[in-house]
């Protein structure tokens, strides 16, 4: 039987209606494929985020050898980009017979917990750790899974629910703990802690990157520390190497001096012992002349024609006068040569009991040719405010040398400040150098020297001691004086030795000695 | 002095500092040290308390209205995250802002238009340009709010209202609303801005029917109990992946329900969106934000990334025209949360964001808000809208 058109009809919209039901079947199908597939593409995206970012937290890493970074990067890394509420890292120093973590860093505590978990001590031989150091394997301690031993450990963290990971190099020098984890209160905003979440690789990943950093950084440390000590070893050998050359040239220019003192000395004595005796004689002699003149008061003409040419009144008279300039002359030498060998000292190189007194004085003495006025200003003029000190045990020759030091450097200073100064100027205030000593107490003594210079800047100042400074012109100083008084006065005598000075007033020494050389009781 | 402002966010997971960041930044752009007026949006996982005593801090106490959202948004970042705080700071001798709170949305929707009308109304300013309203997304009924308000204000002093609804990260359990140092729930949270200022503003949503058209059954004011005679929750289960049935708050993002639109509004779309941000396993029943009767035909909808794109493209169009060569002093965005990262992966919701906000005001301060709801006129009529933007320049 034909079909009528409304059977046609009809048959057309149910077969439609069945096409749509079936259409909107697939519909309900694509609509579910789709979200299936945004759902695993979000996965994805959040893994591929995770993925670089630890890229950039590796690279962070590299850049720098800074513990405290590391580990900041580290806990950023946690609490911002993978979305823990908190993080806490605790280290064992596993030299020290004190077996507890300590926390190093805890974040993502906004609390009154904050300062309760700062001063946290975890046990290494807690159970938890003890599986976690044994096992190396991170620990669990999710919502649904806890033991006893995980629970007590979360009152003690405030979390309640955490991810404990290791941190051991291989040379076991380190053992860190990075606690990760939430409190219930967060747990709607936060990551949580699930034994196989996805995030647990990113950690692990994490620590795993954090591990190598560290080790980095502490074999970085080490070999800096090595170095620098190398260097400070070096550097020591150099000074010690310098200051014995400096010891031997001291040495052989004292040993010159002692020399030539001696060999001035004895013909000086000579020559001055004799005066005496020259002056005894040629008194006889003139004497003697009297009295023949006297017995014969008209002698032969020729003789009177001698006596006229030869003016035997003006030679006897300035003959007493050369006899006494001679003796002061040969006295000075005396003084000097006595000055040479008291600052030479050469048979003083060990410790002996001096006069300090004395060999300040000396080297005045030595110093005497700068200090005298010159064409172009007066004389220098020299302070002495002594105080009566006992005898103190030293090495007086070392001791001088730095009295040099300090007085050539005061000379220079104040003919500085004449070079600029108009002749008015530098008579309206002479120049001063003031040498004061005084006794702290039965152990101390102390010498201070102060000059009316220049003074030195603060930047000088800071480098006065260093080895090699100087602000001489070249060919003029070395820079190892004030070093050297520095080395003499510090390390050989145990004492001290400052530099006090104010710009345009002037600069003052000061050195404290120990009177017994053993004492070192400031 | 004109109109100073400025926008900060900032992401720390400490409330204290965070709060305090956002302001600094905003003040820093502003160049101001005392703002008039503060708007704030954020995200759920600070405590909310805190949060909100660290900006008023920061603020001077200046006054404050906002919000959680399920992000923020301002230039150049659209953050969804569980941890985000952005502050608007506004100093003005041309903008005046009188605002307030009201409370019991579920208890009575209506009445609490009626109390936020009569608030406003005590204190309306002839030159009132705008009312921002932000409330609560999980107990807001939009029909019988706007009942209450227009009759009690905008039937007398018609205003263009603007805003949207707090939420709370897919959690929808709680939302916040701020007002000065209060952090409240179930409440309304509004300004009234008043000034010699224009608005210029665009409204787009981006879904599309699926499958064949539908019928309510049965139903009482914004609960649906059945569609084509079937218990609602299984309807939409048809739709569904079982991992989306387990997580039910991401489910909702992803499927809504679409009405049509009234004849005044059929120019602009054929449908009106609508979110569902309540189920109730016991009677199988969905709740939404505006009242149905039974016998309204209904359509599943989804978005579509094409529309989607289309219609941020026309928004920018509609908002620039608008404009003309004048630059907005700020501007806002309530932006449906089912259009961020729940449609578009990370890079592209950026790109077109940025895409927009540079053809609409690249260097404008700008303040927006994922939200679970938004509110924003239509012709003369103020509307209620689901996965939609609304975006609003003052100048």
């Amino acid at each position: 039987m034909a079909d009528t058109p409304e059977s046609s009809a009809i048959s057309s919209i149910k077969y439609l209606q069945q096409e749509n039901q079936r259409l909107s079947e697939q519909v309900k199908q694509l609509v579910k494929t789709e979200a299936t597939l945004y759902e695993f593409q979000e996965k994805l995206d959040s893994q591929l985020r995770i993925y670089r970012k630890l890229y950039d937290v590796g690279q962070q890493f590299n850049a720098t050898f800074d513990i405290d970074q590391i580990l900041t990067v580290m806990a950023n890394f946690i609490i911002y980009e993978l979305n823990f509420e908190r993080c806490l890292i605790l280290f064992n120093n596993t030299s020290e017979d004190d077996s507890a973590f300590t926390v190093k860093l805890c974040d993502g505590y906004y609390d009154e917990t904050y300062e309760t978990v700062r001063s946290l001590k975890l046990d290494a031989h807690h159970p938890v750790i003890s599986k976690l150091l044994t096992s190396n394997k991170c620990v669990i301690c999710s919502e649904d899974y806890q033991s006893e031993e995980l629970l007590q450990l979360c009152s003690r963290i405030h979390m309640d629910e955490y991810m404990i990971f290791s941190i051991e190099y291989i040379t076991q020098k380190r053992i860190g703990l990075v606690i990760v984890g939430n409190t219930s209160a967060m747990f709607p905003y936060q990551v949580r802690i699930q034994p196989n979440s996805e995030y647990n690789l990113g950690l692990a990943n994490l620590v795993a990157q954090a591990t190598a950093a560290l080790y980095s950084a502490d074999s970085y440390r080490e070999l800096l520390q090595k170095s620098i000590f190398l260097q400070q070893t070096l550097e020591e050998l150099q000074q010690a190497q310098f200051q014995l050359i400096q010891q031997e040239k001291m040495s052989s220019l004292g040993r010159l001096v002692a020399g030539v003192a001696h060999e001035i000395n004895n013909p000086v004595n000579f020559i001055h012992g004799n005066l005496f005796h020259l002056q005894d004689y040629l008194q006889k002699l003139f004497n003697f002349v009297h009295i023949y003149q006297t017995h014969y008061p008209n002698p032969d003409p020729e003789i009177q024609a001698e006596v006229d040419e030869t003016e035997l009144e003006f030679l006897e008279e300035d003959l007493a006068k050369i006899l006494t300039s001679m003796k002061t002359g040969t006295e000075r030498i005396r003084e000097i040569v006595l000055s040479l060998r008291n600052f030479s000292r050469m048979d003083e190189a060990t410790l002996k009991e001096v006069d300090i007194h004395d060999g300040i004085d000396s080297t005045l003495m030595m110093l005497e040719h700068f200090l005298k006025a010159q064409p172009e200003r007066p004389a220098i003029k020299i302070m002495r405010n002594y105080t009566k000190l006992p005898l103190v045990e030293c090495y007086a020759g070392q001791l001088n040398q730095v009295f040099m030091n300090i007085l050539a450097n005061a000379i220079d200073a104040l003919e500085n400040v004449n070079a600029k100064r108009t002749v008015q100027e530098i008579n309206d205030n002479l120049s001063q150098i003031t040498i004061q000593t005084s006794l702290v107490n039965e152990e101390w003594v102390e010498i201070l020297i102060s000059d009316n210079g220049c003074g030195i800047p603060e930047n000088v100042k800071k480098q006065i001691f260093d080895p090699f400074f100087t602000t001489k012109p070249v060919g003029k100083g070395t820079g190892i004086g004030l070093w050297l008084s520095h080395q003499i006065i510090v390390e050989k005598h145990n004492g001290e030795i400052k530099v006090n000075s104010t710009l345009g007033k002037g600069t003052e020494f000061l050195i404290k000695i120990p009177v017994r050389h053993s004492s070192k009781t400031k | 002095m004109g109109t100073q402002v400025g926008v900060g966010i900032s992401h720390h997971r400490h409330p204290d500092t965070a709060g305090k960041m956002a302001v600094e930044q905003a003040l820093l752009q502003a160049a101001v040290e005392r703002p008039d007026f503060v708007l704030m949006f954020a995200t759920v996982g600070y405590n909310q308390q805190a949060l909100i005593n660290s900006v008023r801090s920061a603020t001077h106490r200046a006054p404050l209205i906002g919000c959680s959202g399920e992000g923020v948004i301002t230039l150049g970042e659209a953050d969804e995250s569980n941890f985000s705080v952005a502050v608007m700071i506004i100093c003005s001798d041309e903008l005046h802002w009188h605002h307030g709170v009201t409370t019991g949305l579920k208890e009575d929707a209506t009445q609490v238009g009626t109390n936020v009308g009569q608030a406003i109304k005590a204190q309306f300013a002839p030159d009132a340009r705008s009312l921002f309203l932000l409330a609560d997304g999980l107990t807001f009924n939009f029909d019988k709010f706007i009942q209450g308000l227009n009759h009690q204000l905008l039937n007398e002093y018609p205003l263009p209202v603007f805003g949207g609804l707090s939420a709370d990260n897919l959690a929808f359990k709680q939302t916040y609303q701020y007002y000065d140092d209060q952090v409240i729930s179930d409440g309304v949270v509004w300004a009234i801005l008043s000034g010699q200022v224009r608005l210029a503003w665009a409204i787009n949503h981006g879904c599309v029917p699926i499958g064949n058209k539908r019928i309510i059954t049965r139903c009482d004011g914004n609960i649906i109990y059945e569609i084509d005679h079937k218990p609602a929750v299984d309807i939409l289960q048809e739709y569904l992946t079982p991992n989306e049935i387990d997580h039910w708050e991401k489910a909702i993002l992803n499927l809504c329900l679409g009405f049509k639109a009234p004849e005044d509004m059929q120019n602009r779309d054929e449908y009106v969106i609508r979110f569902i941000p309540n189920k109730d396993d016991e009677t199988k029943s969905i709740q939404i934000q505006t009242e149905v009767t039974v016998g309204t035909e209904v359509w599943m909808t989804r978005r579509d990334h094409e529309k989607i794109k289309c219609g941020i493209q026309q928004m920018a169009m509609d908002i620039t025209t608008q404009l003309g060569n004048a630059v907005p002093k700020f501007i806002l965005q309530f932006d449906c949360s089912g259009r961020g990262k729940m449609v578009f992966r990370d890079h592209l919701k950026i790109d077109l964001l940025n895409d927009f906000q540079k053809q609409v005001g690249p260097n404008v301060p700008w303040l927006g808000l994922y939200t679970l709801g938004e509110i924003g006129p239509i012709g003369l009529r103020n509307c209620f809208h689901d996965y939609t933007a609304v975006v609003v320049a003052v100048y």
